[in-house]
């Protein structure tokens, strides 16, 4: 081979090769449950969401912590297996199958290998239809909550959430990120029987396919495996707004022995269905969504303040919130918050530059495809299509409306929708060490972690 | 249990070597436009002599910061501005980069790559800036988190006795704070050299265009003499060894402890893995069952088999309630081991455990990301058969070994391995003030 030069410019591209869109097919089974279904058979594996809409959302007052608790004990035993007959059932299928509630819904997520995905969508039926909530299984499992409560308290990043989403939405039921221990404590088998015979109807549920099977198959296998379970109608309760914020205010967490702070910072924001809620992610994306974003490069790669420093936009049906967040030594922690609150305004004030947008654009449209590349990623996308509301069509038209956001779109979007002095901040650390650094920003407000 | 016939998988790949010693894995696959480029270096922690700690990933976080024709932050816009994702990370085996492209932009992942591999560049103030941003990492991952140091580092001090071994990736500030110019110049000088590296590539591209791209960036970057091997060589012990640490950040007493096991290339590893789903794959698994379930004394358990190219561990970790005693747990995990020790396992949990392997595949290990049904899970798992096994075939064949492991070879194990003399136990005793008393617990006191 002979002497080759040094490229000094980057490689053009090749020309762009489409992204065939997964194909959905939905049906519906003899017993109501509502099915989407994407045949994917790069792998023989396949990839399940079972989504019933029953959420923290749904808690009742007095029991924050019950649609969790439901969620957790689904897995501990049906009415034909005891739980460690039902986790041997799944596991010997080489499947996971697990289930998660979050504000709005419960999740109950499972892989298995394609040959064995008959037996186990039986073994997922009956988590969801046929649990036992037998006493000796809550009672460890309340046991657990409470000492997992308790473990939790000594993880910032948890204390930050906490204290965040109470500053946020107030009395909405959304302030709540965890149980307390005297709900937990009132819980009984009985509780969760009546929760769930409430919530847990093939009407208010959807399953999420994505993987080696086929239509006609699966609609079979569905009949066979749901059988016995039926609609009953389902009523949501509904709730007040969470409060509006008219100034910018200072929550300190005091956690001892603490060697950097948690900080959290931000305010509610549209909701993921309104208009302008897509610009608003592009604009996130810019501010703090990714490696080379404005926070990023300004408080990790010039400060050297942080390595993990962002924004996020949080997507849920009542209400949802923008935020910024970064773990930064105490000497800093006054500069940091500067800066993060600096960039917000610039964003105000200037926009993003022309190039800037294409850039970001870029980013999330092929990252949309890199999402679209696992069996995990595309579930995932299909079931916040549907549980937020979105259009139907909202994955097809993803990209395009990607591309057609403009700078004015942004800017407006930054100036109706970002208000840094309106912005809750918390701050989770040793509370001498930050507290003073701290005042120049609002009225602080101590706590303790504990 | 009836076996369903497994249907079959392949992952097709080529593997060609440059003239300058670059190793090159390929694996070509249509169905979605995405390619996955991943550079592999055989450089970690375990290459750090004494003094110089946390120096390997200190180096990754410089590979970030520029080179001649890409000047700093703009690696990460490069990538990101045409759409795609990137990462690095540093353990103790080996330090590696990916990029996930839209497919019709692997030519600039791959000009990437070279630039940086072939002329890094870096300044006092960029080494200064990414010192300050990895004592942040230390601070955010380790410092301020229970469990973290114990679990993560001290055991591993702890349980391996040879310093290649033993110390952590993420070092000590101290000798991060002593590094230099030079010295990160010499680094990259003796590691960073193609003949030290695997790159694969893997997704939607043309194996002949994909080999030109390679030669016209990579070909003439000149290849060093090979580093010096490192001894990871591990003595036997003759005793348990215990220690007791008081962790100021937890409110829950917890054990840690480790077994010294043979290296990647030992034929026993393959038992040891299934052993570790047996132990601790699930909630059927047999740990699980008896401390979480039936004993109802501890919160969480895990552990099993950490694989290394060297010497690896078998590691166990359970949180537990405080009412409950050390002694206690302790004995019940060695009470479960002896029960497979004496007398072996179940055929019906050996399949369980094979079962899940074979899934694991697909899934991946870690959140799906590195699973064979995504371009990046396909190039990682090609390079670390290349780079530590010479061969990426294994990615095909290796999954026949474990499905060849009998009841009697994991009996084996746990008798030669899994013995008091062999093992490391850490005490963790929680001390994080104010949590003590119940009434404190209730989280509406504090307004």
């Amino acid at each position: 081979m002979g002497r080759r030069t040094v490229i000094t410019s980057p490689p053009p591209p090749t020309p762009l090769r489409p992204l065939a869109l997964p194909r959905r097919e939905e049906f519906t089974t003899d017993g109501g449950l509502r099915v989407v279904l994407v045949e994917d058979r790069r792998v023989p594996f396949v990839t399940l969401r079972l989504v019933v809409r029953v959420g923290s959302a749904h808690d009742p007052t007095s029991l924050p912590g019950l649609a969790a608790l439901t969620a957790h004990c689904l897995t501990q035993g049906t009415v034909k297996r005891k739980s460690f007959q039902f986790a041997r059932a799944v596991e010997e299928l080489g499947a996971t199958l697990e289930a998660h509630a979050n504000r709005d819904y419960t999740v109950v997520s499972a892989t298995v290998l394609a040959e064995n995905l008959p037996r186990l969508l039986k073994l997922a039926a009956e988590t969801v239809a046929h649990p036992a909530f037998a006493t000796n299984e809550v009672e460890l499992a309340k046991e657990n909550t409470i000492q997992t409560l308790r473990y939790q308290r000594t993880q910032p990043a948890f204390l930050a959430r906490e204290r965040y989403a109470k500053v946020l939405f107030g009395n909405h039921p959304y302030s709540r990120v965890a149980p307390t221990e005297e709900a937990v404590k009132a819980i009984h088998p009985d509780t969760l029987r009546q929760f769930h015979n409430m919530y847990y109807t093939p009407d208010n549920s959807l399953l999420v396919v994505v993987g080696a099977v086929g239509a006609s198959q699966l609609h079979k296998r569905l009949d066979e495996a749901f059988g016995g379970w039926q609609p009953r109608g389902v009523q949501h309760p509904t709730h007040e707004p969470p409060p509006r914020r008219d100034q910018r205010t200072v929550h300190v967490v005091h956690r001892p022995g603490s060697v950097q702070v948690n900080l959290l910072m931000g305010h509610l924001a549209p909701r993921p269905n309104h208009p302008d809620f897509l610009a608003l992610e592009v604009m996130n994306t810019a501010l703090g969504g990714r490696a080379g974003s404005r926070l990023f490069m300004n408080v990790r790669e010039q400060k050297g303040f942080a390595y993990d420093v962002g924004s996020h936009l949080s997507q849920h049906r009542e209400a949802s919130s923008f935020s910024m967040s970064a773990q930064v030594r105490p000497e800093v922690v006054g500069e940091a918050v500067t800066e993060m609150l600096g960039e917000v305004e610039n964003l105000r004030r200037e926009g993003i530059t022309g190039s800037e947008l294409e850039s970001t654009k870029n980013y999330l449209n092929g990252t949309y495809s890199i999402q679209l590349s696992t069996q995990g990623g595309i579930a995932s996308e299909i079931v916040a299509i549907e549980m937020l509301e979105l259009p139907k069509d909202s994955m097809e038209t993803y990209r395009e409306r990607v591309r057609s956001i403009t700078v004015d779109d942004i800017r407006g979007a930054a100036q109706r929708y970002l208000f840094p002095d309106r912005m809750a901040i918390v701050a989770v650390g040793e509370v001498d060490a930050i507290q003073q650094s701290l005042q120049p920003f609002g009225e602080v407000e101590v706590c303790s972690a504990f | 249990m009836a076996v369903q016939k497994a249907i079959p998988f392949e992952v097709p790949y080529s593997l060609h070597t440059m003239e300058n010693g670059l190793r090159v894995v390929l694996s070509v696959d249509h169905s979605v436009p995405v390619v996955a480029v991943v550079v592999l270096y055989d450089v970690g922690a375990r290459n750090e002599p004494p003094g110089r700690t946390g120096f390997a990933h200190l180096f990754e976080h410089m590979m970030f910061q520029g080179s001649a024709n890409v000047k700093k932050g703009e690696f990460y816009t490069y990538v990101e501005d045409n759409g795609g994702v990137l990462n690095g990370m540093t353990s103790s085996d080996f330090t590696i980069y990916f990029e996930v492209m839209p497919s019709n932009q692997l030519e600039l992942a791959l000009w990437l790559e070279a630039d940086r591999m072939r002329s890094l560049q870096v300044n006092q103030e960029n080494l200064d800036n990414q010192r300050e941003v990895v004592k942040e990492e230390k601070r955010l991952r380790v410092d301020n988190q229970p469990f973290a140091y114990a679990r993560g580092i001290l055991l591993y001090e702890l349980a391996y006795d040879n310093f290649a071994n033993a110390h952590s990736v993420i070092g000590s500030m101290e000798d991060l704070d002593a590094a230099t110019l030079e010295d990160v110049q010499r680094f990259f000088r003796t590691y960073y050299a193609p003949n030290n590296a695997v790159l694969a590539i893997a997704g939607d591209f043309e194996e002949n265009q994909a080999l030109e791209w390679v030669r016209k960036h990579f070909g003439d970057i000149p290849p060093q003499k090979p580093p010096q091997p490192v001894d990871t060589s591990e003595p036997e012990r003759s005793q348990e060894k215990r220690a007791t640490y008081t962790d100021r950040l937890a409110n829950l007493p917890a054990i840690a402890m480790a077994w010294k096991v043979p290296p990647r290339h030992s034929p026993e590893r393959y038992a040891l893995a299934l052993l570790d789903r047996i132990l601790f794959g699930g909630e059927s698994a047999r740990l699980h069952q008896r401390l979480v379930k039936r004993q109802k004394s501890a919160l969480a358990v895990s552990g099993g088999l950490e694989d290394r190219r060297g010497p690896g561990l078998f590691t166990a970790f359970v949180v537990f309630k405080p009412d409950r005693a050390f002694e206690q747990i302790e004995q019940s995990i060695y009470a479960e081991i002896e029960k497979i020790q004496r007398k072996g396992v179940q055929a019906r949990e050996l399949q369980r455990a094979k079962n899940q392997l074979r899934a694991e595949r697909f899934r991946g290990v870690w959140g799906g990301l590195y699973g064979l049904q995504t371009p990046l899970g396909r190039a990682i798992e090609l390079a670390y058969h290349t780079l530590f096994d010479g061969d990426p075939a294994l990615i095909n064949t290796e999954l026949q070994r474990y499905l060849q492991v009998t009841g009697q070879d994991i009996q084996t194990v746990a008798q030669h391995f899994l013995v008091p003399s062999n093992r490391t136990v850490l005490h963790i005793l929680p001390a994080a003030s104010g949590v003590a008393s119940e009434e404190e617990l209730g989280w509406d006191d504090e307004r």
